[in-house]
């Protein structure tokens, strides 16, 4: 009956709630225990456990509240998970009304975009917590956005008829992908968005927009949709890229 | 009852033990079938005191450790009673079901 067994079984009689019925039983277990024995079977241990937990429920008289205790903890657990993914899917307190600029698609875009020959299609995708702002002028929220650019190369010169429906099989293309909220094209090279797709921001010099590709900035209901929607769309003829965005 | 309350109700019948000694007494009477875990013991002490079948007696300390006994009340006495009563009809009645298939030759039945 060493001093090591005895610290082992206090040890596990922790699962029993406060009181002389720990040391009481700690007694029985080391009478209990054959002399060569240093530490607790597998057996005792799970046997505490399972008891020390059932005390701690205090109704020894029912097994019904052990039933109902382990309901409860089911009920919490799913109540619990299902919480915590909806968490997940929205976005940080805050992202909503961080845009540090108003969104301009408000603002009626030029229906004449000039005709743009040079590199061809790029479809990057942007993530953009700050952006999100896009969405509350929608009264939405939403955990971040893409944008995508799709030009096949010829295509963009030959008027707004054809580019009108590859825009069209773009954004069909697009919104297959579950999770994808709400398009924006981009084509006027003096739009802001450009200024951030491309520069960061900043302006773009001389007619360097006119040589980039136009793309498609899509929101997404979270993060986890943008692998989907880049495989879905990268292999389209004309497409060059898509990423998320940066947040501005 | 369970097999564990009906050998502790037992072990309990002709004087008071501690939770040790329930645990020898219960493995002795139960030809070694029967060893009690200690959480089983007071999980089951514990619903039979609630029950008023059992109620602690007196506590001692041995070695600086506490031996608390429990004694059988009149309501256990009358239970393990009935309880006995019923193992001695189901018994009776599958003694009887044997003695039948040894008549009918039915193979045979070890004494």
């Amino acid at each position: 009956m060493s001093d090591r067994l005895a610290r082992r079984y206090a040890y596990w009689l922790r699962f029993y709630p406060p009181g002389p019925r720990r040391a009481e039983m700690l007694a029985t277990l080391l009478e209990c225990a054959p002399p060569e024995r240093t530490r607790p079977t597998g057996r005792e241990i799970l046997n505490l456990i399972v008891y020390g937990l059932r005390a701690r429920l205090g109704h020894p008289a029912s097994t019904a509240v052990v039933v109902l205790a382990v309901l409860v903890a089911l009920a919490s657990g799913l109540l619990g998970a299902a919480a915590a993914a909806r968490i997940g899917w929205w976005p940080p307190a805050g992202t909503c009304t961080a845009t540090s600029r108003p969104w301009r698609r408000s603002r009626p875009r030029p229906r004449s975009a000039p005709p743009r020959s040079g590199p061809p299609a790029t479809i990057w995708c942007s993530a953009t917590p700050g952006r999100s702002g896009a969405t509350g002028r929608r009264g939405l929220r939403r955990r971040g956005q893409f944008s995508a650019h799709p030009v096949r190369p010829g295509l963009a010169g030959r008027g707004r008829r054809h580019r009108g429906s590859s825009r069209r099989a773009r954004r069909l293309a697009a919104v297959r992908v579950g999770g994808t909220t709400w398009l924006l094209f981009h084509h006027d090279p003096h739009d802001e968005e450009y200024r951030y797709a491309y520069c960061d921001g900043g302006r773009l010099t001389g007619d360097s927009g006119m040589k980039v590709p136009y793309f498609w900035e899509i929101g997404l209901s979270s993060p986890g949709v943008f692998p989907a929607l880049a495989s879905e769309v990268t292999p389209m003829p004309g497409v060059v890229a898509v990423r998320h965005g940066r947040a501005v | 009852m369970r097999e564990p309350t009906f050998w502790i109700l037992t072990a309990l019948a002709p004087e008071p033990r501690y939770g040790y000694a329930v645990i020898q007494e219960v493995t002795r009477l139960s030809d070694g079938r029967i060893t009690l875990q200690a959480g089983t013991l007071y999980a089951a002490l514990d619903r039979l005191v609630a029950l008023g079948l059992v109620e602690p007696d007196r506590e001692e300390t041995v070695d600086g450790r506490p031996r608390r006994y429990y004694r059988l009340t009149a309501d256990g006495a009358t239970a393990l009673d009935d309880e006995t009563e019923r193992l001695r009809a189901s018994v009776e009645a599958a003694t009887a079901q044997l003695a039948a298939r040894r008549r009918f030759g039915l193979g045979p039945v070890s004494s």
